[in-house]
């Protein structure tokens, strides 16, 4: 898989949901894009990912 | 009698919502979040910028400025910054959207690095695109008056031209052509990028912009909190003075004493 732009080892059975747990990121503060899907701040839901899925995990950060 | 209250029904309005003031300020470049909030507030501003990046991978705990402004304070507009092309700038969007739970977009399209000017097909293009996804678009965009005709035609909330490049601080080089954007525009005007000082600010808000959006004007100044109170100060003068209507400009001097019944000195020819 595809992780902000990096290699991440899939593994059977993953969830977008328990990949932002196992990556320690806070689902409560964090938007996420799973291919086209786009999943609102806290509501990150627990669909199972794919081997080549591209996703894109993102915070707001400090910007003019 | 002055009655300063008259203003009171003086608000920007953008995309349906009202808006006390008329100073936009971003959150970049601060030294540390306590200055920053503190700035914010002394800015009076309602509308604050933030930018959208991925989060880093094994920095756990790692969520940006999320904790550090007052959500039930600020109305967020996130930006595009970054993105070189359309399709980037959509796909933030989307993320943006997802993020800040609000349909408002700063858009930036910008591929080049040095003077970060945007490009106005790609701007134009992308606004086309998130106008229809029902994004409420505020583009950045080159002080190019048939270029925010098209962008107000595209449905864009407002135009964002800039008075010189993002950070410059070398004020409004593009005057001209933004009197013309005010002049034409059906949407609200937002002079965004290279403003330095308030008095800059107050020039831009007398032309009859709508307002302005600065940043590193505040976060690099020494003392950005008091700057931040400056530039608030600026642009409700500027915004004052283009209201009560500047006088007319004339090509030589006009006295402001009586002309008649000036002392003279005596003259010895005249008799008493």
């Amino acid at each position: 898989m595809y992780v902000n732009g990096r290699t991440i080892q899939y593994r059977d059975g993953l969830t977008l949901y328990q990949l932002l747990n196992e990556l320690a990121i806070d689902h409560r503060a964090v938007a996420v894009m799973h291919g086209d899907e786009v999943y609102r701040r806290g509501q990150v839901p627990d669909v199972p990912v794919a081997p080549n899925d591209v996703i894109e995990i993102v915070t707001m950060m400090q910007g003019g | 009698m002055y009655e300063p209250s008259t203003n009171l029904n003086d608000y920007l309005i953008i995309g349906g919502a009202r808006f006390r003031s008329r100073l936009m300020v971003g959150t970049g470049k601060y030294k540390d979040f306590g200055v920053m909030r503190e700035s914010l507030a002394a800015s009076g501003a309602q509308i604050v910028t933030v930018s959208i990046r991925r989060v880093e991978i094994g920095a756990p705990g790692h969520t940006g400025i999320l904790e550090a402004i007052d959500l039930a304070s600020y109305h967020l507009l996130p930006n595009t910054a970054g993105c070189r092309t359309a399709e980037e700038s959509v796909r933030v969007a989307k993320l943006a959207r997802a993020m800040t739970e609000s349909s408002w977009v700063k858009l930036e399209v910008i591929p080049d690095a040095k003077y970060l000017l945007p490009d106005s097909t790609e701007t134009l293009r992308a606004a086309e695109v998130l106008v229809g996804e029902g994004f409420t678009v505020l583009p950045y965009i080159p002080a190019d008056p048939v270029l925010a005709r098209r962008l107000g035609e595209a449905g864009c909330a407002t135009v964002m031209p800039l008075a010189s490049p993002i950070g410059s601080g070398r004020g409004i080089l593009t005057r001209a052509s933004i009197e013309i954007i005010i002049e034409e525009a059906a949407v609200p005007v937002v002079v965004d990028a290279g403003l330095g000082v308030p008095s800059e600010a107050a020039a831009c808000l007398e032309m009859g912009a709508d307002a302005v959006l600065v940043n590193t004007a505040l976060a690099e100044a020494r003392d950005p909190v008091r700057m931040a109170d400056a530039f608030r100060k600026a642009v409700e003068a500027g915004r004052a003075a283009y209201l009560a209507g500047r006088m007319a400009v004339r090509a030589h001097a006009s006295p402001s004493s009586p002309t008649a019944g000036v002392v003279r000195a005596p003259d010895p020819e005249v008799p008493a």
